[in-house]
């Protein structure tokens, strides 16, 4: 399996200005306001590097899950303390990795999760 | 460091549904797609599992009559927009916005070898506020292409929005029928580019 480079998968889990909990009820979870870029790329690259929990089910598709330890976004309208990370793409190139916090309620939908499993 | 020129060049992909969606690629000298850009790839990446339920509610709501809609600046990085939806029940998340200029430079970096518009990110030709107008137009059509456009009023900025150098963008009401712009209510004023 080729390496897998980092993506701010079209900064989708970035808050705007005024983003608040709520909107990620239904929208899609987010990093909590003021979260650096850089930081994103560090938490995600490290989820995927040392996780507590991995999943290698699908062909060509890799997820990571690792628990912060605190809360890093908000995700269903919840505070989200787990960082979920994701490696998908091509079977030879073009892989890309990225993340999103996530809440425990989005990892219990995970049967994996709480497996073991990471590295 | 040193950031090499880069020629971007772009392709529109048909999807099921009428949908369609733009990929965006340094150019290379025999003219081919990227390696592991491909129908599937931008069909696959159109929409996250996560999406359904929300694109389904935005449907519902752009059948109405008359919508209103925000678009709030990023705050890291500023240029990257994200364009919600009034409901009954509050506001939907639509879409991000990424100006041209910013994909670009996410290809000269070279993390990506591509990047790709989906259900929840459009390109907007330039970091001006006054180009979401049109780059919402054409997230519309693209997304729901057998929705008739809605009549909807677009507010961008607001007293929370700062544009770069801590200039406040004045606040936009514009009124659109069928992608036709009615008579602003008040002036656009988008922020001049930083030096």
């Amino acid at each position: 399996m080729p390496p897998c480079a980092w993506s701010t998968h079209n900064y989708k889990h970035f808050p705007t200005k005024g983003t608040t909990r709520k909107d990620t009820k239904v929208g899609p979870a987010v990093y909590l306001p003021g979260t650096k870029p850089t930081e994103v790329r560090v938490l995600e690259s490290g989820t995927a590097r040392a996780p507590d929990d991995r999943d290698d089910g699908e062909a060509g598709k890799r997820e990571y899950l690792r628990n912060m330890g605190g809360v890093i976004g908000w995700d269903r309208g919840e505070d989200a303390s787990a960082s979920f990370v994701e490696c998908s793409g091509g079977e030879n190139a073009g892989r890309s990795f990225h993340g999103r916090p996530m809440c425990d309620a989005s990892v219990d939908q995970r049967p994996w999760a709480g497996a073991g499993g990471g590295a | 460091m040193t950031v090499r020129p880069v020629d971007i060049k772009e392709r529109d992909f048909a999807l099921s549904n009428g949908r369609r969606a733009r990929a965006f690629y340094p150019a290379t000298l025999d003219g081919s797609c990227p390696v592991g850009l491909s129908d599937q790839r931008v069909k696959d990446s159109f929409a996250d599992d996560e999406d359904a339920e929300r694109l389904a509610l935005i449907r519902a709501t752009l059948e109405k009559d008359f919508v209103r809609v925000d678009a709030h600046e990023g705050i890291d990085p500023a240029d990257v927009w994200g364009l919600y939806l009034h409901t009954n029940d509050g506001r939907l998340f639509l879409t991000k916005m990424i100006p041209r200029p910013r994909v670009t430079r996410m290809l000269q970096a070279g993390a990506e070898s591509f990047v790709v518009e989906t259900a929840t990110m459009q390109v907007c030709e330039s970091e001006r506020p006054a180009e979401l107008r049109a780059a919402f137009d054409r997230w519309l059509q693209r997304v729901f292409p057998d929705v008739p456009s809605p009549v909807y009023e677009l507010n961008i900025g607001g007293e929370e929005s700062l544009g770069p150098g801590g200039v406040v963008p004045e606040a936009v009401d514009v009124e659109v029928v069928n992608g036709a712009h009615l008579a602003p209510r008040q002036t656009v004023n988008a922020y001049a580019p930083g030096p």
